[in-house]
């Protein structure tokens, strides 16, 4: 196909769109990082050597707790909603009357706004109007997630789990449903147990799925948003400030672009490093 | 015998108490949306509201201009499948169906871009898109979105090209098609399926965008999902309203999940996902 450009005049438009989305505005970001900028008290660039990451990564104890509570946040909520996915698949694989609305319903959560999953957990948690309080209260549990730091946290996890654990069910389902019948029935007959089962057919044969799917919900969720800021908006205190909430609120109320670009530059590289690991692991389980 | 039937009715139970639990926030919200604010603040929480009131709609919607905040987030998602099921049409037959340098790099980068943290871009995006002038329109958040939708669209699609016999294409060659003929008249038909799914998908994740808009729109373009934090006042959240806007939020999703569920239920739905 020698001079043949067919292919790359294809591609072309897709490619320079993201260039422009990414690429671009990676390396500003990068150059707005070695600059003190704000855009109210010093809204003319000035070169500041690396002073920013300087003070990010040796003062600003918000941002590094922040960067600590999400990989809390992410391990918990990954490791958490890869059991009860694993459960929901097993339950979605069943044969039942009504199978297909359990599956609707379960599909539900995955297709709404992350805007309106935090909306509706917080008409839920609410101490004046919320059914969670009020049912908490028999059990002699006093529930506030506007000044309980430990209930805001818990209800936010609960909430990711709520949001995703769906999509960890429907991605194992299939992983499932690719297990050819005969293993499982020979297993059967020779008097297999259920925990043999799932350690010496299940397990081996989903390991790939079930890591690729855990990659997946890590890397979101180190990067969710929207639910925690309509649910918390980071509080109380700074109990639910994760990196994109801290990151989020500091420009917010500051217009410190130069420092906001360190940290965004910051996290991106966090992002990046952790995916280049977790990938790496799972090139390594595939080889 | 007896032992099986506990097991079926165990089984029964857990299913339908997750159901209940999946379903639970989404029917909370719905009745909140219907009921006036004296029930909304009664103790103990009621769970069918007594009268079905539609003030929490009528004032967003038809005295408040919400109205057009739902066009806007229509505009925004429409145009942004627009320019990015074309383009990502084209990428993903290009990729799927050429050898050629660099084809791998440029694959691997367009997938990396889904990976970018969105909290990250708001500091360049809001200052590039101030510089050129297109802060507050929808045009920027056409762009912007693509930076999520043009990977997925182009997995998505490029999954249903490969799927597609060699054959059938090589025979059109040997009679002569060109690539306009042969995209148009073989691939595109051929690969419809996955094309539907990434414009619904697409339409989806642009309407329950919330971050790059709330940013990136003041007063002109703002959409849907940023009106949403609105109700959140000095005084006090207006929670009917804010159930009200989350309903109209939902909708393009639960339309969604009803019309696959022909997908969902063969569990095909996220089979896509795990090439």
């Amino acid at each position: 196909m020698g001079k043949d450009f067919t292919p790359w005049l294809l591609v072309i438009g897709a490619f320079v769109i993201l260039l422009f989305n990414d690429v671009f505005p990676t390396l500003y970001a990068f150059y707005l990082s070695l600059h003190v900028y704000n855009l109210v008290t010093n809204p003319q660039p000035s070169f500041t050597y690396l002073n920013n990451y300087v003070n990010l990564l040796r003062y600003d104890l918000d941002i590094n707790a922040s960067f600590i509570r999400g990989f809390t946040f992410s391990i918990l909520t990954t490791i958490i909603s890869l059991f009860l996915g694993l459960a929901v698949a097993f339950f979605m694989a069943k044969d039942f009357k009504g199978k297909s609305i359990f599956r609707i319903i379960m599909c539900l959560p995955l297709a709404m706004p992350p805007i309106t999953v935090g909306s509706m957990w917080k008409l839920m948690c609410n101490p004046n109007i919320g059914i969670i309080p009020y049912l908490l209260k028999f059990l002699g549990i006093t529930y506030d997630i506007s000044f309980n730091s430990l209930h805001a946290f818990i209800t936010v996890l609960i909430m990711d789990l709520w949001h995703w654990t769906p999509l960890v069910g429907l991605v194992l389902l299939a992983s499932l449903a690719s297990i050819p019948k005969q293993i499982i029935e020979s297993a059967e007959v020779d008097g297999a147990s259920w925990p043999q089962k799932l350690r010496y057919i299940y397990f081996p044969l989903m390991a790939l799925d079930i890591l690729f799917v855990a990659m997946i919900r890590f890397m979101d969720s180190l990067k969710i948003f929207d639910e925690i800021w309509m649910l918390t908006g980071g509080g109380p205190g700074t109990s639910t400030r994760l990196v994109s909430i801290a990151l989020y609120s500091m420009v917010l109320k500051r217009w410190d672009m130069g420092y906001g670009a360190a940290v965004s530059m910051v996290f991106t590289y966090v992002i990046i490093f952790v995916s280049w690991i977790l990938y790496k692991i799972l090139q390594v389980r595939r080889a | 015998m007896k032992a099986i039937s506990f097991l079926n009715i165990l089984t029964y139970l857990i299913i339908i108490l997750l159901s209940f639990v999946f379903l639970f926030p989404v029917y909370w919200t719905l009745i909140t949306s219907f009921k006036s604010i004296t029930e909304i603040f009664n103790v103990p929480p009621l769970l069918i509201p007594n009268k079905i009131e539609l003030s929490n709609y009528y004032r967003p919607f038809v005295l408040e201009g919400y109205t057009k905040l739902l066009i806007n987030s229509i505009i925004a998602s429409t145009g942004n499948v627009m320019v990015v099921i074309p383009l990502s049409i084209l990428a993903a037959y290009s990729i799927s169906r050429y050898r050629f340098f660099g084809r791998d790099t440029i694959h691997f980068f367009v997938l990396t871009c889904r990976m970018a943290p969105p909290a990250a871009f708001i500091i360049p995006y809001y200052i590039i898109f101030r510089t050129i002038g297109l802060y507050d329109t929808p045009a920027a958040l056409i762009i912007v979105y693509c930076i999520f939708n043009i990977p997925f669209a182009l997995w998505i699609i490029k999954s249903g090209f490969d799927s597609i016999p060699r054959e059938i294409e090589e025979s059109a060659l040997i009679d002569g098609a060109s690539i306009t003929v042969r995209l148009y008249k073989i691939n595109i038909p051929l690969c419809a399926p996955s094309i539907a799914a990434a414009t619904i998908l697409t339409f989806l994740f642009s309407w329950n965008e919330y971050l790059f808009a709330s940013v990136l729109t003041g007063f002109n373009a703002r959409t849907i999902t940023t009106g949403l934090t609105a109700f959140i006042t000095e005084v006090g959240i207006r929670w009917g309203e804010m159930a009200a806007v989350s309903v109209v939020c939902m909708i393009p999703g639960i339309i969604l999940v009803l019309f696959l569920q022909k997908y969902i239920v063969s569990g095909l739905a996220l089979g896509g996902v795990k090439a």
